[in-house]
């Protein structure tokens, strides 16, 4: 909403934090600008991703599996398109969170390279549960967050960690609506049977104790 | 600077402080303007089908403001830095009442009169723990009598449904299990009923009868029938789309200042709506205020808009700091008391049955007032002085429980990531419930709002910053509350609860009350009977900032009943916006 006012003028303090504010969106802008143009010369080679490079797609894709897997029960965070959502978010209203992203998974592809000399793809879910286990308990000041740039964080108001960041990214892109990238073909919805976008829930479906059958939709569909 | 025409009545912000009184006022002739940082948002235009998304609107915070529009900052102690904290009140024309959940009641009478109340119930001896911690209930300076009338015009004229639990001293008049039998007297019955109940409200209800309590459904500013209200304003019932909390409401079911009120205001011809108008100070003439300055939001240009009488209708934080900034501290009293909820919390799953608490509203919803106000005083007479605490809460099953607003609701022991996590939402998610308890804080010396000197808003007006801690009523409450949560949750059959009755000290933005305390005494409060400021009379809140204590309970239906209570005044005379102790 804030969108829509413009930017502050008044004081000369005001004025120097909109220019530099300005300045950072343009850069912004402009990244997102060189993305999109060679977006298609590079889809494939990227993995389809406009932010995340093919070896971050990849490593985001590996984490993602993690925090919510595939099982016997259905598909799981990489087949639900977790990353997509959060590539795009991150191309878009999350676009403060680039390099928080840029940061931690060059951290952790280094380790990797480090610790079992190959990137991600030459790990087992042990070794990936490993990590992300590490990254969960690491102190304040190792987390790749501490001293990143970016207003939300210097105020103490953005994630706690880059482990919260992730993981809370990974499960929105379970389970938000389909218009976000995520959840697709319903599957965040599926696995917890909830049907997602409806006007209406009458009183013989609201007072039954079983699983309730609706179908599942999207507000898109609306 | 451009300067605008001189209106009788110049609102701060246009949420449910300001809403009743535009009508009101508008409707005796007087000349309003109301001034409102936010954008004019319809459930039309803006909301349909759009609001049907929970990423959006309540993940992503749709509607509140980047800290930098609206900084606030909170410390526990008088020495610490204060650190930067969330506003997540939505700010659009109609207010925080746009995204509320409607959850809308009166105080009890002793609400009222707290003071009196305890000191006849307990004595001075078994309070000393409460001087002792600065503690600061005082009672109110009107009664529940006095304004019985301006709730039921809420009620009626805004539109809120429930089961009269008390009318004219009858308990539990037109359905013998349904109702708030502990409410207030009511003169007459609600217009029309509450919403129905669901699967999650009727399992907290076994549970809460197997314990021999009181539940009801609560009373809703949602319609339940297509309702006509007195101001001719005609709406839809509610569909239980459950995208209600956090959201705009498509169909206009959900009471606000904006549906409700905003037309009702706009047709006497009266009336001024001027949104993204951001106010950063009041001027001064002689001891008397006589115009505000604001920012237009979309071109950053400033304004000057000379007035009568002024409504300070900003919410608490801002109509504190726009008081400090221009200079009106009525000798550092501006600021005093503040008072916030601090919940303890209290979660549960079933193994015996599926709640899909996903569906219905937030405010679909059981509750009980069996340990809210004194109600419970035999019981907590029997209490050690180690336990013993005064005043309660509002206990009640919240629905509205969807995935990406309950994903993070685990027991202890079971990790939040992997295959484990995942079972477990997969098993659970659809049986979970977690409790609402409206735990009373109380008033203290040393809670108060100031203004930050290292953070100010874009417009260069200085933050809010909160100083407030926990006291010993509100830490033995949090226990107390949390084990009755805990015991009709077993009654109910829950196959495991987890929770704390640990409480918060910090803002939890929803009913951030006091700070602008009403009295009869200029020298230990800052606005009158009236919500008139002693030492600016023409200047009057609307909001909860003018509560001398909060009770149980949620407090914008009293804000409503205030705003209608305050326009009458100045209407009618018995507020002399010329001198504040001149009143009848
Ligand atoms: C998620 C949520 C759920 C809630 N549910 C309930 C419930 O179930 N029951 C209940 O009783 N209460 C509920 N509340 C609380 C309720 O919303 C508030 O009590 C009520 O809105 C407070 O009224 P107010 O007029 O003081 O402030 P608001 O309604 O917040 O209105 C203040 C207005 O002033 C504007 N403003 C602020 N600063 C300026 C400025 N400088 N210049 C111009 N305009 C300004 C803001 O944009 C806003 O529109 C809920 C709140 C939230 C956030
Ligand atoms: S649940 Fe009812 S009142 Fe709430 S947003 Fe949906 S239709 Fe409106």
């Amino acid at each position: 909403m804030t969108s829509m006012e413009a930017a502050p003028t008044g004081s000369d303090l005001d004025r120097r934090t909109f220019l530099k504010r300005a300045a950072g969106t343009m850069a912004v802008i402009a990244v997102n600008m060189a993305f999109r143009f060679d977006a298609v010369a590079q889809e494939a080679a990227r993995g389809g991703y406009q932010f995340f490079t093919r070896e971050e797609g990849e490593l985001m894709e590996a984490i993602a599996g993690r925090i919510w897997p595939a099982d016997d029960d259905g598909p799981g965070a990489i087949e639900a398109g977790a990353v997509t959502y959060i590539d795009r978010a991150l191309s878009g209203p999350y676009a403060a969170y680039q390099q928080a992203y840029r940061v931690l998974l060059h951290d952790l592809a280094g380790q990797i390279r480090r610790r079992y000399g190959g990137s991600v793809r030459d790990l087992d879910e042990r070794q990936l549960d490993a990590l992300l286990g590490e990254l969960e308990e690491r102190a304040d000041g190792d987390d790749p967050l501490a001293g990143l740039p970016g207003r939300r964080l210097e105020l103490g108001l953005g994630p706690d960690s880059s482990f919260d960041m992730v993981r809370t990214h990974v499960m929105e892109g379970v389970f938000c609506d389909p218009i976000y990238g995520g959840n697709r073909d319903f599957a965040g919805w599926r696995a917890v049977n909830y049907p997602g976008a409806h006007y209406v829930y009458t009183a013989e479906e609201q007072q039954v104790f079983e699983p309730l059958t609706k179908p599942y939709q999207s507000v898109a569909d609306l | 600077m451009a300067e605008h025409a001189r209106k009788d009545v110049v609102m701060i912000g246009y949420g449910a402080g300001s809403g009743p009184a535009s009508v009101a006022l508008s409707q005796a002739g007087y000349s309003v303007v109301a001034l409102e940082r936010g954008p004019h948002l319809t459930a039309q235009r803006d909301f349909s089908p759009s609001q049907i998304d929970t990423l959006r609107w309540v993940i992503r915070d749709g509607m509140i403001p980047d800290f930098d529009r609206m900084p606030l900052t909170f410390r526990e102690d008088e020495d610490d830095e204060a650190t930067p904290t969330d506003y997540l009140m939505s700010t659009l024309v109609g207010g925080a009442t746009i995204h509320w959940s409607g959850q809308s009641w009166r105080l009890f009478e002793d609400d009222f009169r707290v003071r009196s109340t305890v000191m006849e119930l307990y004595g001075e001896e078994r309070l000393r723990y409460l001087e002792d911690d600065g503690a600061s209930i005082v009672d109110w300076p009107i009664s529940y009598d006095e304004v019985e009338p301006y709730y039921e015009r809420v009620e009626t004229h805004v539109g809120i449904g429930g089961w009269p639990g008390n009318i004219q001293g009858q308990l539990r008049p037109v359905k013998a299990d349904e109702g708030n039998p502990f409410e207030a007297p009511r003169q007459n019955d609600y217009p029309f009923r509450p919403l129905r109940d669901n699967a999650t409200n009727l399992t907290f209800r076994h549970g809460a009868l197997q314990r021999g309590l009181h539940p009801f459904h609560v009373p809703t500013a949602i319609l339940t029938r297509p309702y006509l209200s007195p101001y001719g304003i005609s709406r839809p019932p509610c569909t239980y789309c459950t995208f209600c909390t956090g959201h705009g409401c498509w169909n206009a079911s959900k009471s606000d200042t904006r549906v409700s009120l905003l037309p009702a205001a706009v047709a006497t011809g009266n009336f001024e709506l001027r949104p993204g108008c951001h106010v950063t100070r009041l001027n001064q003439e002689n001891g008397r205020v006589v115009s505000v300055e604001y920012v237009d939001t979309t071109s950053g240009e400033r304004h000057t808009q000379p007035g009568d009488i002024f409504l300070l209708g900003a919410y608490t934080f801002q109509n504190v700091r726009l008081l400090l900034h221009s200079g009106i501290d009525a000798d550092g009293k501006v600021g005093q008391h503040f008072m916030t909820r601090s919940q303890p919390s209290v979660h549960a799953v079933f193994d015996d049955r599926f709640l899909n608490g996903y569906n219905g509203p937030a405010v679909q919803r059981q509750g009980l007032d069996d340990y809210n106000g004194e109600v419970a005083f035999e019981q907590k007479l029997e209490l050690s002085n180690d336990d013993f605490f005064i005043r309660g809460a509002f206990i009640g099953s919240p629905s509205q429980r969807n995935p990406l607003q309950t994903y993070n609701q685990v027991p202890p022991g079971v990790p939040t990531w992997g295959p484990e996590y995942k079972r477990y939402l997969t098993n659970y998610l659809n049986r979970y419930i977690g409790l609402q308890m409206l735990t009373e804080p109380l008033p203290y010396e040393h809670s108060r709002i100031d203004l930050d000197p290292n953070h100010r808003d874009s417009y260069g007006v200085p933050g809010a910053r909160v100083t407030r801690r926990i006291g010993e009523n509100e830490r033995r409450m949090g226990r107390f509350i949390h084990d009755r949560g805990v015991e009709i949750l077993q009654a109910a059959g829950a196959a495991r609860i987890w929770g704390s009755g640990d409480v918060q000290a910090i803002p939890t933005m929803t009913h951030d009350t006091g700070g602008l305390r009403m009295g009869n005494d200029p020298d230990t409060s800052v606005t009158n009977r009236y919500c008139q400021m002693w030492d600016a009379p023409n200047v009057f809140v609307g909001g909860g900032a003018v509560f001398p204590t909060m009770g149980g309970k949620n407090p914008t239906q009293t804000i409503w009943m205030l705003s209608y209570w305050l326009a009458d005044a100045i209407i009618d005379g018995r507020a002399d916006v010329d001198d504040a102790r001149n009143h009848g």
